[in-house]
């Protein structure tokens, strides 16, 4: 619905929402659409009047706020940051046979055929509570978990050639497996199968 | 929509920037100066421990504290276990040295609890860098040659940089690195008469045929 504003006894528009009422004031005429002036819509009144009500907040910030924002920025960048405290645990109670940064187990690996066979390797520090050299040595080889092993024929091919490695001398063992046996009855636990690489 | 900058938003800018490169130069002079560790790792141990009792007025043997050093790349921070063995206010017929001093709050706690006492740690290297402490314990290298004299130190802090320059000086010349196994972890040791710190450190470097590593892969491996 479209009115003609020039006309002195247009029908004023009702703000419900602030209780007053406005005469409309406009210079051109507004053809009709929801952004026309009409009772129906009140709101849009008072962009025009500045009265506060609907106006269109952005999403865009003003400068104040850009301002602001990046002062409170640069603030808590500045007092915020410090050098992180780095905390050392120890043990309570002093555990037996442990030496800070010598393993009692590391993974090894068994040349095999078109791939390897993983180690677990326990070293002297566990077996035997000391280190000979500076790094612990490993020297265990067990008979192997036959739960894990005994399945398939590369399994037991694993378990027997593992078996037979231990039975012959730990010349053989260091050959093979590439560490020092300490000359006590040697150990290897398996633990799993590599896939070929 | 209003414009976001003005049109004296430029001055501004010219302005702000000049600002920020001179407090950009003040604060790195300051930082350069200041906030080195040497001063920013030092004093908030939860527990007050010091050094300069224990090791200077006690003589206490580094070791006893810290017994994996000549055998663990790392200088293990006493377990409570330790402390407890003399400082046990907690089980009846144990050495107690002032073992229900408040100070030593949090060592008890630690010991009833078995959790442990959240040390800070002060001497701390970039973790590109290899270090084993039981290498240079067992090549001569005394402690104070890195921690300095810990025996005076009520809380301990970084006085040498530890930085790779400073670890270079020492691995491209040994002059007077090097002291006698057993006078490793005793902080007042000087040389007997008619020797000096250089002429003990070469007699050692030949005799143990030290060639310590300054290339890349000595420490970045």
């Amino acid at each position: 619905m479209s009115q003609n504003i020039n006309d002195q006894s247009s029908p004023t528009v009702s703000l419900r929402t602030v209780g007053i009422e406005l005469p409309l004031i406009a210079t051109e005429p507004l053809t009709s659409g929801p952004v026309a002036i009409n009772p129906e819509f009140p709101g849009f009144a008072n962009i025009f009047e500045s009265t506060g009500e609907a106006e269109i907040h952005s999403p865009t910030p003003n400068r104040r706020e850009f301002i602001a924002l990046s002062s409170a920025a640069i603030t808590l960048a500045a007092v915020g940051c410090r050098r992180p405290d780095l905390e050392i645990l120890p043990y309570s109670q002093t555990p037996d046979n442990i030496i800070p940064g010598i393993p009692l187990y590391y993974a090894s690996a068994m040349p095999r055929p078109g791939g390897c066979a993983a180690l677990l390797i326990e070293t002297d520090l566990a077996l035997r509570g000391q280190v000979f050299n500076r790094e612990a040595e490993g020297v265990a080889v067990v008979g192997g978990d036959a739960e894990v092993f005994g399945k398939g024929v590369n399994g037991r091919r694993l378990i027997r050639f593992v078996l037979e490695v231990v039975e012959e001398s730990s010349f053989v063992l260091q050959r093979h497996v590439n560490f020092q046996c300490g000359g006590t009855c040697p150990r290897v636990l398996l633990v799993s199968n590599c896939n070929r690489f | 929509m209003a414009a976001i900058f003005s049109r004296g938003f430029d001055r501004t800018v010219r302005n702000a920037t000049l600002g920020l490169v001179l407090a950009g130069g003040l604060f790195v002079a300051g930082f350069y100066y200041y906030a080195y560790p040497q001063y920013t790792r030092v004093g908030y141990q939860p527990v007050p421990f010091s050094h300069q009792l224990h090791v200077g007025q006690l003589g206490m043997d580094c070791r006893y504290c810290h017994q994996h050093v000549e055998t663990s790349k790392h200088a293990n921070v006493p377990n409570t276990q330790v402390c407890m063995n003399c400082h046990n206010g907690v089980d009846a017929g144990k050495a107690n040295v002032k073992g229900n001093s408040p100070l030593l709050s949090l060592v008890r706690e630690s010991w009833k609890s078995k959790e442990p006492v959240e040390w800070k740690r002060i001497h701390k290297l970039p973790e590109y860098s290899y270090f084993d402490h039981s290498i240079h314990v067992n090549r001569g290298v005394g402690c104070v040659n890195c921690h300095g004299q810990l025996n005076e130190m009520k809380v301990v802090y970084h006085d040498k940089p530890l930085t790779m320059g400073w670890c270079l000086d020492c691995h491209h010349n040994l002059d007077a690195a090097l002291r006698p196994r057993t006078e490793v972890t005793n902080p007042l040791w000087k040389p007997e008469a008619g020797q000096t710190k250089e002429s003990v450190s070469d007699d050692l470097k030949k005799l143990l045929n030290l060639n310590p590593p300054a290339h890349c892969g000595g420490c970045h491996r």
